[in-house]
């Protein structure tokens, strides 16, 4: 086993995302034989190859502002689950 | 008139050319089929009810447009699919419509705006006969991780029809729409459309904008078309190409520019070197059925002129391990947008992180919370450098070994799976089982290239049910002219 139900619990929750005590043990099992396949990476032999990022990385266009837009601002508010006053509505993070 | 479920796309252009069908009674015939075999097979997850409405408009416009004195010639070059069905991966948004991408956290999304595929059909005069099933996010091989059931396989209710784009291949092949749009990322247009029996097109990554396609894996991503035949998909491929003012997909091309930068690869139609990979095929776990499909292809390619040659990749073998670590890396932070604030539905916890963790615990399935973690995990410091890194040096060895293959060869030839459609729940207890089916098609989401699935026969099963199989063509960055050229060949070759 190169992953234990302990890094499990940690990754579930580093994503954000509830899991039951059975799926726990059934993600451990599964994603530790998916390691298992892709460990074949490690036998590549890559010392003519420098380790360097993927050629396309963060390519971005200009951030222009443009109010004539579609979807406009209100379309788009109106795919939130909770709204109020134009805003998207959380619960409160800090105390007071 | 032909029948209906095996008309194709220029058949179909011919006939309201002619006069001698409407869009209305095309979509009331599709509409019929949707309503006799639908329930089975779980191809559709709506029909719209304004298709009919939007199909009446067409035909409106185009007897307007020869009272107007143009020919029906003229019409179809201003507008190319002018009353032209198509169905939709339920991945790619249309305005005022459900997306759901088989998600239960979608399951109310109605987009608000269209993608710029969807933009480039409408403009060019097509209509949306409705939404098709798929696994979860894009995510699977047999649509059996859609949260609104499996896709069956038209040729047999017991086997899946593939996935993720399942239900784009299964509504062709159950002649629901004479062609589909899906959306490829390790292989989802080419596998479904190899088990339904249909030719699927991966384009150059970049070659179609992703705006408004729901992204998976942003490196890999691509959008394609599914149809009866190479001369359909490569006339709308033709139509969805091409950037969006380089407004919203920062990545897509303008496929003329891309032509022209890599015409140094000369092409002669009338003799296509075809390059093979025997150390592909003899690592075990190929059907016999699909190896003797590709010899017996080889042969006619062979008596046909083609040239072909042995080749080799040696690193291709590690593709799908590659691939299970960038896919995964990519999706734990595209699936990030999921929270239950912005959009989507919410599952109320005790406070934020409550509404967190109950919103993504509850309505992401499996297969997606596994591949998040995954993800997650690979990217993790302490193993950035063993995985993500090392995955990202062995892509750039397998585009090399692409790159020198192409010198010598105009396509790659492979099988486009390991084997036939495979039996509902039979692989599900197994996700390194299910992936495997990815072996030969997620190396070209790897590379970039552009790569084609085609019939090319089918075995019998068990049951004495035809099983479809398909051979997968790969060409060099933007040459889709050489897929559709030996894609066709291949067609010939078989009516014969």
């Amino acid at each position: 086993m190169s992953i234990t139900e302990a890094d499990v619990k940690k990754l579930a929750s580093l994503s954000r995302m509830k899991l039951t005590e059975q799926e726990i043990t059934q993600f451990t099992k599964e994603i530790d034989s998916i390691l298992g396949y892709v460990e074949q990476i490690k036998e590549v032999s890559s010392d003519s190859v420098k380790a360097k990022l993927p050629e396309h990385r963060n390519i971005l266009r200009e951030d222009i502002a443009d109010t004539n837009v579609n979807p406009d601002a209100g379309s788009v508010l109106n795919c939130a689950p909770s709204v109020q006053d134009g805003l998207v509505k959380v619960k409160k993070i800090l105390n007071q | 008139m032909k029948d209906i479920a095996k008309l194709t796309v220029i058949e179909i252009i011919n006939l309201l050319k002619s006069g001698e069908t409407s869009s209305e009674s095309l979509v009331n015939g599709y509409k019929k089929i949707y309503e006799e075999k639908n329930t089975d097979i779980n191809a559709y997850l709506e029909f719209f009810t304004d298709a009919i409405e939007s199909a009446k408009l067409a035909d409106k416009k185009r007897a307007e447009l020869l009272t107007s004195g143009k020919s029906a010639n003229e019409i179809y070059v201003e507008f190319p699919l002018l009353g032209v069905p198509i169905a939709i991966k339920d991945n790619i948004v249309v305005e005022g419509k459900v997306a759901s991408a088989s998600s239960k956290i979608l399951e109310n999304y109605k987009a608000p705006y269209n993608a710029t595929v969807v933009e480039k059909l409408l403009n060019a005069g097509a209509l949306f006969l409705g939404r098709l099933n798929m696994d979860e996010f894009a995510m699977g091989g047999s649509t059996e991780n859609s949260a609104y059931g499996v896709t069956k396989n038209p040729h047999d209710l017991e086997r899946v029809s593939g996935g993720s784009s399942g239900g784009s291949a299964a509504v062709v092949s159950m002649g629901g729409a004479p062609v589909s749009l899906g959306s490829d990322t390790g292989g989802s247009i080419r596998q479904p459309a190899a088990y339904c029996g249909v030719v699927g097109l991966k384009p150059t990554y970049g070659s179609v904008s992703r705006h408004g396609l729901m992204a998976m894996g942003s490196s890999l991503d691509v959008i394609g078309p599914l149809a009866h035949t190479v001369e359909d998909v490569e006339y709308i491929f033709n139509i969805i190409k091409n950037q969006d003012g380089d407004r919203y997909d920062s990545t897509s091309l303008k496929h003329e520019d891309e032509v022209k930068n890599i015409s140094r690869h000369t092409f002669n139609p009338e003799k296509i070197r075809i390059g093979i990979v025997p150390e592909l095929m003899n690592q075990g776990g190929i059907d016999k059925s699909v190896i003797e499909t590709l010899n017996k292809t080889i042969e006619l390619l062979r008596t046909a002129g083609c040239e072909v040659k042995e080749i080799s990749l040696p690193h291709v073998k590690y593709s799908l391990a590659v691939y299970y670590i960038l896919m995964p890396a990519e999706v734990s932070s595209n699936m990030a947008r999921f929270d239950g604030v912005k959009f989507g539905s919410k599952v109320e916890g005790d406070d934020l992180l409550g509404d967190y963790l109950n919103t993504r615990g509850e309505l992401l399935g499996k297969e997606v919370r596994r591949r998040i973690m995954l993800g997650t995990y690979v990217l993790s410091s302490g193993y950035h450098d063993a995985y993500y890194n090392k995955a990202n040096i062995t892509k750039d060895l397998i585009s090399s070994d692409f790159e020198k293959a192409f010198e010598n060869v105009d396509v790659v030839l492979t099988p486009t799976t390991p084997t036939p459609s495979f039996k509902i729940g039979s692989h599900s207890d197994d996700p390194v089982q299910m992936y495997l089916e990815d072996i030969f098609t997620v190396t070209a989401n790897l590379t970039g290239s552009p790569a084609i699935s085609i019939p090319a026969g089918s075995t019998k099963s068990d049951t004495g049910t035809d099983l479809s199989i398909g051979l997968q063509f790969t060409a060099p960055h933007s040459r889709e002219d050489i897929l559709f050229a030996v894609g066709k060949k291949v067609q010939q070759l078989r009516a014969l």
